[in-house]
């Protein structure tokens, strides 16, 4: 591949750039931010791996790091959910998300010259949007999006089979820019934005004295850590007089 | 009960729209719009309904934008005249040239790959139907393609993959079949459908031939448009040299990427219509050929393009489309940033605060010691609970 910097640049840009934003999405999906990071290496890793499941009447294979992984972290966050009510909610979330890509991918413009919204947002964004009405949650707009997309798949599968045409459904086979996990990260941008701006409408948190307890403060945070520093280097400071006081008692004696 | 009506209402609102754009795709009377410019002439020709904005370079270079449209009729107004000239000027710093990579290009004859997101597309005049599923008369145009870049030297992958339906999650499953074949690192990759408007929109006569011309189709969508811009001006450039009159023209699409954000040298062709004979559009494919190991740098015809050496850009030129994606990407990231800060905090100290303790605590989290490491990751565990 020859490429001049300018084109190589370009790439290692756009890469980066996806990655880092799929890292800050998938460290509120119950992981921390090295598991967060392993999972992104799990999943470039499983992008090279294919696992045929059939063969006929058509060919399917899903693909480790576009579908298997993003899906089994779904399957857990569903499992994680600490109410019964979420659990339906994410699940629900997902067979909507499902029925609106398998009627979208049907009805929606598919010509190059008029498609009105490339199809990785457009499901991402019904994901997120049906999701946070669902259950007004990052992660079910994450298990929407992800699991949304990969029932969808299945869908798509059983249509060919029907309709005897003749093709193969390679679940997830794009890995890491698939548009099963592009649908995942789009949904939780979405929910993150339509959640932040209803909120911020309706006034924002409160700040100042009547903020409710235990609402995150950063500014609080920080100030009282510089306040705690500040505090520990005078104590510092009053030790090390103490002691030069005590050098020149000493000196004295 | 209020979470419930609003998800009949969006359901409601995404049936509709999904009915409206069922209705709008269907090709009227014609089948076809006409581009109109400021003094009634039609200056371009294409399939499907177009939107305002959406953007063409017609055969002669001339560029035009959608400003209305009119049923079967879209007005246009004449934007300027591209100079393609500057895409194919010798290189004549002897410093730069050092700096570019000809080891590289010395290395190989070049690896193309090909693949169809619309296997189904063929030929009236041929295949006898318009569309033929999983079995189209475009792959017999690939293979043509094929045989006329091994012809060449060139190393090619024909990708026999299947998409169908035709329908607007093809490109998403396309896309698997192009991270597949990027996996074997071709210099260039290519999408080859047809076209859908009347047979002299595209037939042609070049070396006393009969061929079908080809359009290039850009997507302005994401933010690599303008690097897959540069890249189509440059094919035409290369092509217009070698071939007068084979390039239709290019089409800047609005409403995607097709993909072409997932490799540099990534473009969508259309071979003729589907009034066309197949093999006019092989003739013309296979014409197209000869063009693409200038395009790559293979033959010193046109060996540089407005890039200049480094791909960056040049002082008369300005920066080249890579740059210009990178910067769109760099500012989507910086404006989504500050977005996201201006919504999820209540003021300026609290964003400011918050931007702080990502830059202090996160990056602790991935570089500062193990133990410090564990503490940092333990506190965010926590706060996320909190969450």
């Amino acid at each position: 591949m020859n490429m001049p910097i300018g084109m190589m640049m370009l790439l290692v840009v756009g890469v980066l750039v996806y990655f880092g934003i799929a890292h800050r999405i998938l460290d509120r999906m119950r992981l921390t931010d090295k598991q967060a990071l392993l999972f992104i290496a799990a999943i470039i890793v499983g992008s090279f791996i294919d696992i045929p499941l059939m063969s006929a009447p058509v060919q399917l294979s899903i693909n480790v790091g576009g579908a298997l992984l993003p899906a089994l972290l779904a399957v857990w966050l569903i499992f994680k959910a600490d109410e019964t009510g979420e659990k339906l909610r994410a699940i629900f979330a997902t067979i909507l998300v499902a029925a609106a890509v398998s009627l979208g991918s049907r009805y929606l413009p598919y010509e190059p010259e008029n498609m009105f919204l490339d199809p990785k947002l457009i499901y991402g964004i019904s994901a997120g949007m049906i999701a946070y009405l669902a259950g007004r949650s990052r992660r079910s707009a994450f298990i929407g999006g992800v699991l949304g997309i990969v029932l969808s798949d299945i869908i798509h599968m059983t249509t060919i089979i029907r309709l005897g045409i003749p093709g193969t459904t390679d679940v997830g086979g794009a890995g890491a820019f698939d548009v099963v996990i592009i649908a995942g990260i789009v949904a939780v941008m979405v929910a993150e934005l339509v959640g932040e701006t209803r909120e911020k409408l309706q006034g924002g948190p409160i700040l100042g004295n009547h903020r409710p307890e235990g609402l995150y403060e950063f500014s609080k945070e920080i100030s009282h850590t510089d306040q705690k520093r500040k505090a520990t280097i005078k104590q510092d400071d009053s030790n090390s007089d103490h002691n030069d006081q005590k050098n020149r008692g000493d000196n004295n004696e | 009960m209020n979470r419930l009506w609003g998800i009949i209402v969006v359901l409601l609102f995404l049936c509709s729209t999904m009915i409206n754009y069922a209705y709008a795709q269907q090709p009227a009377e014609r089948g076809y719009v006409s581009f109109i410019d400021e003094n009634g002439v039609t200056v371009y020709i294409t399939g499907w309904q177009t939107r305002i904005g959406d953007q063409c370079i017609t055969e002669n270079n001339k560029r035009f934008e959608v400003v209305n449209i009119e049923g079967e009729i879209a007005h246009v107004n004449f934007i300027g005249e591209v100079d393609l000239t500057q895409y194919g000027q010798p290189m004549n710093n002897k410093l730069l040239s050092i700096l570019s990579p000809h080891i590289a290009w010395a290395q190989g004859k070049g690896k193309v790959a090909i693949y169809h997101t619309h296997s189904d597309e063929s030929y009236v005049p041929t295949d006898g139907k318009e569309s033929i599923l999983g079995a189209g008369g475009i792959y017999k145009v690939g293979d043509s393609f094929t045989s006329a870049l091994q012809a060449n030297g060139m190393e090619v992958i024909h990708s026999d993959a299947k998409h169908d339906p035709h329908d607007n999650m093809a490109y998403e499953r396309s896309r698997r079949t192009v991270v597949d074949l990027l996996k074997q690192q071709p210099d260039a990759i290519f999408d080859v459908h047809r076209d859908a408007v009347p047979p002299e929109v595209y037939s042609t006569t070049i070396n006393g031939q009969d061929v079908s011309k080809v359009q290039l189709v850009v997507g302005k969508y994401g933010a690599t448009g303008k690097q897959i811009e540069d890249y189509a001006l440059q094919i035409k450039a290369a092509s217009d040299k070698q071939h007068p009159g084979l390039i239709k023209g290019i089409f800047f699409a609005k409403g995607g990427d097709y993909n072409q954000d997932l490799f540099p040298k990534s473009m969508l062709l259309e071979v003729g219509a589907h009034t066309n004979s197949r093999q006019s559009a092989e003739r013309g494919v296979a014409l197209f050929a000869d063009v693409i190991p200038t395009i790559l740098g293979k033959t010193a015809a046109t060996p540089e393009n407005t890039a200049g050496t480094t791909g960056f850009g040049t002082t008369e030129a300005g920066p080249s489309g890579a740059s210009k994606s990178i910067g769109w990407i760099v500012g989507f990231v910086i404006v989504g940033i500050a977005a996201f800060l201006f919504l999820s905090t209540g003021s300026m100290k609290e964003a400011k605060s918050k931007l702080k303790q990502f830059t202090t605590t996160e990056f602790a989290n991935f570089f500062g010691s193990v133990r410090k490491g564990k503490k940092q990751a333990k506190k965010t565990n926590n706060e996320k609970d909190e969450d």
